[in-house]
């Protein structure tokens, strides 16, 4: 059951990552376009996700297990690109904040950039941790044994 | 060492995993409570459709007096032009009154936020602007050193329709700035769910309560319009 949910949500994982910043990419151009600023200027804002990206493909090809095996790094990746897909989608479709409709293109931009930096720390506490998860080494049978005999 | 150095890597990893968890998690639920919060509706009361019918009497008086100058036939001392000029601006404004999209928020059973701002902005853009400020407030101006109409009737008229007309255009002002709070993300509580309740209640009745005063000033200027034309003032 376990390596069952670890799987859907490791899938899920990427499936978000790339509908989250599909999204993001979609409104910044969209924001820096209307203010008639360079879009190159808005690099720094996918600077996490081009890092957690680079981790995810490290942590793929050297088959780190103590990353992509642990279940409770995959559902919070999985619930940070959730977040970041439902506050995108409230900018685009949310009818109810008037400002919406006042700043043109049907995006509050107002809404988005407030949670810029909410996303950033978001990702880069992912990153971090996935830094810190890779240097989890996994303990050997032996070293278990050995553990439980002293505790026993 | 490498083992305490392992364990002690995994402890932050997972205390960073932690607090992101927690982040995002209240981030996304205070997203669905705010949505909440500003999809809050109010039911219309039979208010709404009292002011209407009063509205509708006022234009229709209004349309009334309007048509009751004929350029060919006066002989009154007044410039039969200008007031010619008064007649199809006053027939001018009956169309900013009368438009379709204002009308469906008379008939609207329950309102949102969205529908206050929505009906603030076509109020100012076709009453206020369409009507009161283009076409009566425009009487009283002036080009280069003369009035643009130098009846001394509209001379006589103007310092009620500059006074009339300045109310009209700063009383609702207020109201879309305040709407605009609602577009910022911030944390909610049950103070800001009854402000933006509040706010849409009485915002609300308070654009309707604005269109009435306006199509009563409208009448008053008619009224005044008919004694113009009959060589009563």
């Amino acid at each position: 059951m376990k390596k069952l949910l670890n799987g859907l949500f490791y899938f899920l994982k990427f499936l978000f990552y790339f509908s989250a910043f599909s999204l993001t990419l979609f409104i910044v151009v969209q924001m820096y376009q209307r203010l008639g600023k360079d879009i190159i200027d808005s690099f720094k804002i996918f600077i996490p996700y081009l890092l957690i990206l680079i981790l995810f493909v490290i942590n793929l090809f050297a088959r780190q297990k103590s990353v992509t095996q642990n279940i409770f790094y995959n559902i919070t990746c999985t619930l940070v690109f959730v977040t970041i897909i439902v506050v995108g989608l409230r900018s685009m479709f949310d009818e109810n904040m008037v400002l919406r409709e006042q700043l043109g293109r049907n995006i509050n931009f107002n809404f988005f950039d407030y949670f810029i930096p909410f996303m950033k720390i978001m990702l880069y506490g992912l990153s971090i941790s996935n830094i810190f998860l890779m240097f989890t080494g996994k303990k050997k049978k032996k070293e278990i044994e050995v553990i439980a005999e002293q505790v026993l | 060492m490498k083992r305490i150095l392992g364990e002690y890597s995994q402890i932050l990893g997972y205390t960073f995993t932690g607090l992101v968890f927690g982040l995002s998690f209240f981030i996304l639920f205070i997203n669905f409570y705010h949505y909440k919060e500003v999809s809050i509706t109010v039911q219309a009361t039979d208010y709404t459709r009292e002011i209407y019918s009063k509205i509708q009497n006022n234009l229709a008086q209004v349309k009334s007096n309007a048509s009751l100058y004929d350029v060919n036939s006066y002989a009154g001392s007044e410039n039969k032009y200008e007031l010619l000029s008064i007649q199809s601006r006053l027939n001018l404004c009956m169309n900013s009154f009368e438009d379709e999209k204002i009308k469906e928020f008379f008939d609207k059973k329950t309102i949102g936020i969205s529908d206050v701002y929505k009906l603030e902005s076509l109020y100012q853009q076709k009453v206020i602007n369409g009507c009161i400020v283009k076409q009566i407030y425009d009487l009283t101006s002036i080009e280069g050193d003369a009035a643009k109409f130098t009846s001394n009737s509209v001379r006589t008229i103007a310092p009620f329709i500059k006074l009339e007309s300045n109310a009209l255009i700063k009383r609702t002002g207020f109201i879309s700035s305040n709407i605009k709070n609602n577009s910022s993300y911030y944390f909610g509580n049950r103070d800001a769910r009854n402000n933006i309740f509040d706010l849409t209640k009485d915002s609300y009745y308070e654009v309707l309560n604005s269109y009435e005063e306006a199509s009563s000033f409208l009448v008053e200027i008619s009224n005044w319009y008919v004694k113009v034309i009959g060589g009563l003032v």
